[in-house]
This record gives structure tokens, sequence and C-alpha cells, in this order.
């Protein structure tokens, strides 16, 4: 775009149409912006790719350790393929909760920070000397925390995955690894990141409310940001049960965390867990994960109005940062 | 300026670049801008000049829509209130000194600005700070503040705007960045089809840049008019003390001695009324400042 353009000086008789800026070009502002996220906070994609390098590190030296389930040495166990694979689904959610664990750490500590910093920092003044609305600031950042940051941390952890696959591999090749533990299969494997990303989507538009709340206080907070978000709803809990004696609050931030999940698991009553039970002697037969994960209740979870309610508060939060930033007066 | 009669009037008929009426901001029961007025035309290189607190700031921040206020306010035809993303679009600024974000590199600075401004002539840019020695590689934190400025100022000058708002840009920098800054501004980035509203503390410095000057003080607007007509509307008498009384007499709005001598400041006499009593030329910018500023307060 900037290769093309002629010297300030000869273009300065032409007038570039709105139209032509506009077309385009919001992409690249989009990407731009975007970008300029991970610049500034470099934490977004260094904590998750050096949990992930972690991760692999310690498969590369993990020879010699023993896997123990229910108190018996894995590799001592009759252990079938399907079991084999199980294991290796497990090692397939483990990684992507791990991964996504550091990501949301992260995340949450960039939404409370990336509309304050630009304030401390007086940023605030070159960011809107430039024409790219508030909206679409805001934007960037919220397409950041919940698209970008996510989509991100579900394709590393299903390479760490892979890598972590072709380590134990070669273990079991040396033999520093007992064969019948190493399993794969390409289409049980497609299948189970295929619903650790809907579980992804799910948790993303669950939590949107509280994305929202961390760009409301961002954008709000005077200094402290981090303790304000941290300390609002403690302090609001504390208040209701002076005040009022009541633990709706309580209730209501304890159901608005957990919800979603426990509608995606039909209440706890699923076939795997309530046929375990019922058998009462668990041991380890867990079937693959795909098969577990194939039972949640995603329908009903992605149906659910509390779901869409949670979203359509987050939209105004949001609407409300960026309305804040582009008014905001701090002369 | 405002209500100047002109030899072209057409010129009144194009579109101000700003346009200000009655333009007021108080905080608290401080009015920083009292009904300040004035307009400015395309094509012009304007003084906002000013003492600290007069609300010189306040009105560059209404310009660019970064603060609210009552009164009429149009830029490049636009209300800055209710159009800012389509005014930036045309307007580019320095609102302030080392803005830039300490953890931003200098080619990220090229590249982000690139990629969000449709007007942004990189090959310029980089042009500029191959003239300075700022790396590519280098984080604004680890650059000096007057390189932070040089960095800043390259990037703004690199972007094809109508209207350029500078509030103290080379504050900080020395004197021979500022030479050659102003130098670029006045040789590579101005002309016609430009306006540049600039404000700065010296004066002196800056005197054969500007086409127009706007003196503003406690939220006033104390003096507004082209440079081209300060000659002919503003009068400097330096008298012996025994003509003192007599160039009194014809009412000067400011005097202070000089080495004995009395210095006076007229408005609308003549070289015929003046030209007897004593040593007479035309103020300089910075002279006539200090003057109308001292009127204001005594």
């Amino acid at each position: 775009m900037s290769t093309n353009m002629s010297t300030p000086a000869s273009t300065a008789g032409l007038t570039v149409p709105a139209s032509s800026v506009a077309a385009g070009g919001l992409q690249q502002t989009l990407v731009t912006l975007v970008r300029r996220e991970f610049w500034e906070h470099r934490a977004l994609w260094i904590a998750p790719l050096a949990t992930a390098v972690l991760l692999l590190v310690c498969a590369l030296f993990a020879h010699g350790g023993h896997f123990q389930i229910e108190g018996n040495e894995v590799g001592d166990q009759p252990f079938s393929a399907r079991q084999a694979l199980a294991l290796s689904t497990i090692a397939q959610a483990v990684v992507f909760m791990a991964l996504n664990l550091v990501a949301v750490v992260m995340v949450s500590f960039y939404l409370v920070d990336c509309l304050y910093a630009e304030r401390r920092d007086r940023s605030i003044y070159f960011w809107k000397s430039l024409p790219v609305s508030d909206g679409l600031t805001v934007a960037s950042k919220l397409l950041v925390a919940m698209l970008v940051v996510p989509l991100g941390v579900w394709a590393l952890a299903a390479v760490t995955h892979v890598a972590l696959s072709v380590v134990f591999a070669a273990h079991s090749a040396l033999g520093q690894l007992p064969a019948h533990l190493v399993a794969w299969n390409t289409l049980i494997w497609l299948r189970v990141e295929f619903l650790l990303l809907l579980g992804l989507i799910l948790g993303a538009l669950w939590n949107a409310p509280i994305s929202g709340y961390f760009l409301l206080v961002s954008v709000l907070a005077r200094r402290n940001a981090v303790m304000w978000a941290i300390g609002i709803p403690p302090l609001g809990l504390l208040l209701e049960r002076l005040v009022f004696g009541t633990h709706y609050l309580y209730t209501f931030i304890g159901y608005r965390l957990n919800g979603i999940w426990d509608i995606l698991a039909n209440h706890g009553d699923l076939n795997f867990i309530t046929g375990q039970a019922a058998d009462g002697n668990s041991h380890f037969n867990v079937p693959p994960l795909d098969v577990l994960l194939g039972e949640l209740h995603f329908r009903a979870a992605f149906l659910a109005p509390d779901l869409w309610l949670g979203v359509i508060a987050a939209a105004v939060m949001v609407y409300g940062a960026a309305r804040i930033r582009r008014y905001r007066d701090d002369t | 300026m405002k209500a100047q009669p002109r030899a072209h009037t057409w010129v009144k008929k194009m579109t101000a670049a700003i346009e200000a009426r009655g333009l007021t901001k108080a905080f608290g029961a401080q009015r920083a801008l009292d009904g300040v007025s004035f307009t400015v035309q395309p094509g012009r290189i304007v003084g906002l000049i000013g003492p600290n607190g007069a609300g010189k700031t306040t009105a560059l921040k209404a310009i660019l829509g970064l603060t609210s206020f009552t009164g009429e306010l149009r830029v490049m035809g636009l209300d800055p209130r209710s159009q800012r993303d389509a005014l930036m679009r045309d307007v580019c600024f320095i609102a302030d000194v080392a803005v830039l974000p300490r953890w931003l590199k200098v080619s990220q600075a090229l590249e982000f600005v690139a990629g969000v401004h449709p007007r942004f002539d990189r090959s310029a840019a980089v042009g500029f700070l191959r003239k300075t020695d700022i790396h590519m590689s280098s984080r604004v934190g680890q650059l000096s503040k007057g390189m932070v400025t040089q960095l800043h100022l390259a990037l703004i000058l690199a972007i094809d705007a109508r209207l350029l708002v500078l509030d103290e840009p080379t504050l900080g920098l020395d004197l021979l960045y500022r030479r050659q800054f102003y130098d670029t501004l006045l040789n590579d980035y101005f002309d016609k089809q430009r306006t540049i509203l600039l404000t700065t503390h010296q004066v002196e410095e800056v005197e054969n840049l500007f086409t127009d000057v706007v003196f503003i003080n406690h939220g006033h607007v104390a003096l507004d008019s082209p440079v081209e007509e300060l000659g002919s509307r503003f009068q400097q008498l330096t008298v012996s003390a025994e003509q003192a009384d007599r160039a009194r007499a014809l009412k000067p709005f400011y005097e202070h001695q000089v080495f004995g001598r009395v210095a006076m400041f007229f408005e609308g006499r003549t070289a015929a009324e003046l030209g007897a009593l004593g040593e007479l030329r035309t103020p300089s910018i910075a002279d006539l400042f200090v003057a109308k500023m001292q009127r204001v307060t005594q």
C-alpha cells in the first residue's frame, strides 16, 4: 500500500476519496491493530509458546519416569490398543487445557491492561492521531482476546500434542517406553480436536461478559486497574453480605463462571459417569476421549438463553468501553 | 483571518480550515476558554501563542475532538465532536511530546502507521529518519527524548494531511534539529493545500515561519492577525526619557524601560504621528507578544 504511494507533495492536489480509503483498508487496518497488540503484550504469545516448549522438553527427558494409574505401573498392565488410544487423547486434552489455562491468565491481564496502559503512558494521544475509530480499536482488542489467542492456543496445543506423540513414539522405539502404550488414530485425533474447538468457542462466548467487564475496568480505572478488576467482585460480595445478609451475588458469580459447563455435562447425567457409578469399581477402563466428549450436550449449551444474554451484556459493556474511550477527557 | 478586509474576497468563500465561534470550556470555576473565536484559512501557517495555562492546549484539544466544549467549531468543514473519525483522515497532530509508547520499535512504528493510514508515505518517513541517529531496531524506550520527538515528527511529516496541528513540537530538541525541523516543515512539507497550526514557547525562532498569529491569554483571544498586517497595525517607538510624556499622550498600550530609554507600543498610529518622537520600527512578534500579554495582566 505504502510502496506505490507518491510523495506527499505530489499527491497534495488530489483528494483521496473516502470510499477508496475504506475499501480494503478496513481489513488491513484490523490486521495491523491486532499485530500491534502482540507487539505490546508479548506475553500473549510467549507464555503459551514457552509452556508448550516446556511440555515438550519434559517429554524429551521423561525416559525412566513411571506412569502410574490407580497405583499400578501402567507398563505392567495388560493394555489394550483402545486404552492406549484413550491415554493419548487424554494427553491431547491435558495439553490443550494446560496451554489454555496459561492463555486465559495472560488474556485476563491483557484485557485489564490494554485500555489503561495507553492512558498511563499517554500513548493514547498517538493512537488517536491516526484515522482509527475508538470502536475499531476496542474491537481489535476484543478480537485478540476472544478469537486470535484462543484459536492460536488451540492450534499450538494440536501441534504440541503431535510433537509429544512423536517424542513418545521415539521413546518407545528406543525401548524407553512400552510399545503397547503408544497409539495413534488420526480420525479420533481430529474428532477430539474438533470437540475441543467447540468447547473453546463455547467458553469464549460464555466468558464474554467477563471480557467485557475487564475492558470496562481498563477504560475506567485511573490507577491500579488490576486491583479494581480483581477487587470489585469480592467487595460486592462483602457489601451484599453486610447490608442485606444475602448471597445472591455469590450464587450469580458462581453460575456465571461454571453454569455452561453444567449444561454441557447435562448436570452430571452422562452415560459414562452414571455407567461407572453403577459399575461400582472404577478401574482404568475409559474409552478414547472423543467418545466421552461426544456425549457432551453441545447443542443444549449453545442454545442456552443465558449464554446469549451474556453475549448481549458483553456487547453492551464493550460498546460502553468504546464510547468512554472516545469521549473521556483527562485534561 | 477574522473578518479582516482582504484583497481577494474569494478566499473567504473557500471552506475555512478551522472556524471557531464562542469556544468555551470550563474546568470547575476556571474557564480555560472563554468565548474564543477565530478562523484559520487553508494554506496558512498559524502560530497559536500564549503563556502557560492560557488555554492553547485546550483549544487544540477541542479542535482535535479530544475534549468537550460549548460553542461552534468546524474543522475542515466537520464537527470534531461528532465526526472525529472522518476528521482524522484529513488531520494529523502531535498533541504532546513523548507520547510514543516505550515498547514500540521504530520499524513497528513505521509498519503500524503504514497499516492504518492510507496517506502515509513510508519511504518519506524512512528518508527523514536517515538524517537522524535513530536505528530501525531500537525501541522508543531506548531513544533519548529528542530522538523520540524526531521519530514522531518523521512519522507525522510523512502523512499527507490537509491540516497539521503541532503542540510544542520541538520541546526538548537542540537548536540544530529545531532549525532542521522548521526547514523541513517549510520547504518539504508545506504547500498551499495544507494548513499548519502550531503552538510554541520559542516565538523568536519561528517568527519568519508564521503567516498568521493568534495570541491567547486567560481563555481570550488577545490578537488575531495575518503577519503581513502587523506592520501597518502596530508600531514600536523608542524614545528618550524627555520625549516620553509627549509619546505617552498618543496612548501606547505598553511600555518598558531599555537602558534609560523607553520602548512604547502603539496600535493604529501612523509614522507621521510617531516618527518625529524617536526611533520607529515594526515590533517583532516576540516583543508584540510580551507587550500584549503584559497589558492583559496589568
